[in-house]
């Protein structure tokens, strides 16, 4: 009896697995399919290939909209890395008045999500002088609640009297917060730069309102464009092709990091 | 998200061996740009709410309350706003569900629980114009994979993103099957907290798995899985991506919702003052929604870890 069950959840198991993983298949199988075995809407391929790769990365500038998501995704990570880890040194371990007034404002942060605040956000990136640029794109996220929970959380964990130590040795406010306390929150912070880096790479809204030039399009905008453009021309091989193309860094990443991404959310959104 | 509200017990220990100005300084850099793409917005919105502006009307004038009025006698808007209740309401409990199913067949040793978390987990971290393009052509009606299985059955062609009937479930099946993954991470780790005693200790006493699991784990996980939806709730509500990728907000505004619904508002037809209007509406239901989080639903994990 225990024994059916089992192998009854099992076979359940299996069977929604392969239903999720239907789609990432039929992509790659409508990408390297040949031209012949689509016209005769045939499922499986006869013959692949692999030339629809080299044509869609030339039918659209991916090039230039890899370069622009990892520039993007890079200087993001690095400004908010060093705002999040002062930030979050100072509300773990220092007492000063409005504390939690500020840290509340910093959470609010969480709480409304920017594609709500797109209007004013345009106005202000506008005025800049940042519209069409890669770092209007970028500083919004510069501050990071995320980031800044996620380190307090760790660095609260740590001995205080490692901190300690180190001031009997000598060492100042500024040594102490990079060389014990980030070294000590070593697992938040890959959380945190994974959690972050497929969060930019995956962003589309904003990017989507301040962009208006190729050469300013990350990759998620510049394969919406491109989906849109060729849909109409059922192209879709090429699309296919495309949406594998945007997706594989950030699946290689995941395939490396399954676990530290995993237990990143569970840990650190509770 | 929880809030992870600063707790009041006081420290063991803390170390006032810095000036007082230092904490503000470490506070300020990244609080600055909250402020200034998070707080001062809100402000900006409720401000401009109360002004006309729009293209026959290029200069803001104060108006008071009349953008309010205007939108609540828009049926387009009060269509987006009906369009976005119910997809919430719909496809956040059905996702957290699903997310449960898959954390129950995953909370488990063995290749077969590891090979299908693989599976169960990447549609989170694909790309969502990528998800959203994959299921743009899985639905396409000439050569798309449903066409093909539905007229294997002899069902004939589909098309669920043409028809206003089915098209807003169409794209909730898309953040169904990105996101049920996502919550199923939190579940199981709610499982995996089930004290196995307590399981072992049922089954003894000769009771089901379907009963174990509904008198047993279901409880105890109560407040993780009201966690999740209130999570589900956030996601679903703030939807315009796969929406605008997928279809525009047609077939006949079947599809437009409400943050769809002000981006075209404020950036297609120039209309600043309805869309403030509107984002203030939007930015209400979010609230109400983080305030049964912070009150309810944060109390009630506290209560547990406690």
């Amino acid at each position: 009896m225990r024994k059916g069950m089992k192998v009854g959840s099992t076979v359940a198991t299996m069977l929604l697995g392969a239903v999720w993983l239907v789609p990432l298949l039929w992509i790659a199988v409508t990408a390297v399919r040949s031209q012949t075995d689509s016209v005769a809407g045939r499922l499986f391929p006869h013959h692949l290939t692999w030339s629809t790769f080299a044509a869609a990365w030339h039918a659209a500038p991916f090039g230039r909209y890899y370069l622009n998501t990892c520039i993007i995704a890079v200087g993001v990570i690095a400004v908010q890395l060093v705002t999040s880890v002062l930030a979050a040194y100072a509300f773990a371990r220092m007492t000063f008045r409005f504390r939690d007034t500020l840290f509340y404002i910093y959470l609010l942060q969480m709480m409304i999500p920017l594609s709500a605040l797109v209007i004013p956000n345009y106005m202000t990136i506008k005025h800049l002088g940042a519209l069409n640029h890669l770092i209007g794109i970028m500083l919004p996220y510069f501050g990071s609640a995320l980031g800044t929970f996620f380190l307090r959380q760790s660095f609260r964990g740590i001995p205080i009297e490692y901190e300690e130590a180190a001031r009997m040795d000598g060492a100042n406010l500024w040594t102490i917060v990079w060389r014990i306390y980030l070294p000590n929150a070593r697992a938040a912070v890959l959380s945190f730069l994974l959690i972050s880096f497929s969060f930019h790479w995956d962003d589309f809204f904003w990017p989507l309102i301040v962009t208006s030039s190729d050469e300013r399009r990350p990759v998620s905008v510049g394969l919406a464009l491109f989906t849109q453009s060729s849909e109409s021309g059922a192209a879709w091989q090429l699309v296919a092709a495309g949406a594998l193309i945007v997706s594989l860094p950030i699946l290689v990443v995941f395939a490396i990091f399954q676990r530290q991404l995993v237990s990143g959310y569970a840990n650190g959104m509770r | 998200m929880s809030t992870g509200l600063p707790s009041r017990r006081p420290r063991p220990r803390s170390s006032r061996r810095h000036s007082p100005v230092t904490p503000y300084l470490f506070v300020l850099p990244g609080l600055l740009f909250v402020v200034v793409f998070t707080v001062f917005p809100i402000g900006w919105l409720l401000v401009r709410s109360l002004f006309r502006e729009n293209t026959a009307h290029p200069n803001p004038s104060f108006t008071g309350l009349a953008n309010y009025k205007d939108i609540f006698s828009d049926p387009v808007f009060l269509k987006s706003l009906e369009t976005t209740v119910l997809y919430v309401v719909v496809v956040a409990p059905v996702s957290v569900v699903i997310g449960l199913v898959i954390a129950q067949l995953i909370n488990r040793k063995g290749i077969v629980a590891s090979v299908c978390r693989t599976a169960f987990f990447y549609p989170i971290v694909l790309p969502l114009v990528s998800a959203a393009t994959i299921w743009l052509f899985i639905m396409t009606p000439d050569y798309g994979l449903l066409t093909h299985i539905t007229s294997f059955l002899h069902l004939g062609s589909s098309a669920p993103l043409a028809n206003p009937g089915t098209a807003l479930w169409a794209i909730g099946l898309v953040a169904v099957w990105r996101q049920a993954g996502f919550y199923a991470i939190f579940l199981l780790a709610g499982l995996q907290a089930v004290d196995p005693d307590v399981e072992s200790a049922a089954r003894l006493d000769g009771a089901s798995s379907l009963r174990v699991t509904w008198h047993i784990r279901i409880p105890l996980l109560w407040p993780t899985l009201v966690f999740v939806l209130t999570l589900a709730m956030f996601s679903a509500f703030q939807t315009v991506d796969l929406v605008y990728v997928m279809t525009q907000g047609g077939p006949i505004d079947s599809t437009r919702v409400m943050l769809f619904n002000i981006y075209e508002t404020a950036f297609s037809y120039g209309n600043t003052g309805g869309a403030s209007a509107q984002s203030v509406v939007f930015l209400v239901i979010l609230a109400v929604i983080a305030a049964f989080q912070i009150f309810v639903v944060d109390r009630m994990r506290s209560e547990i870890d406690a």
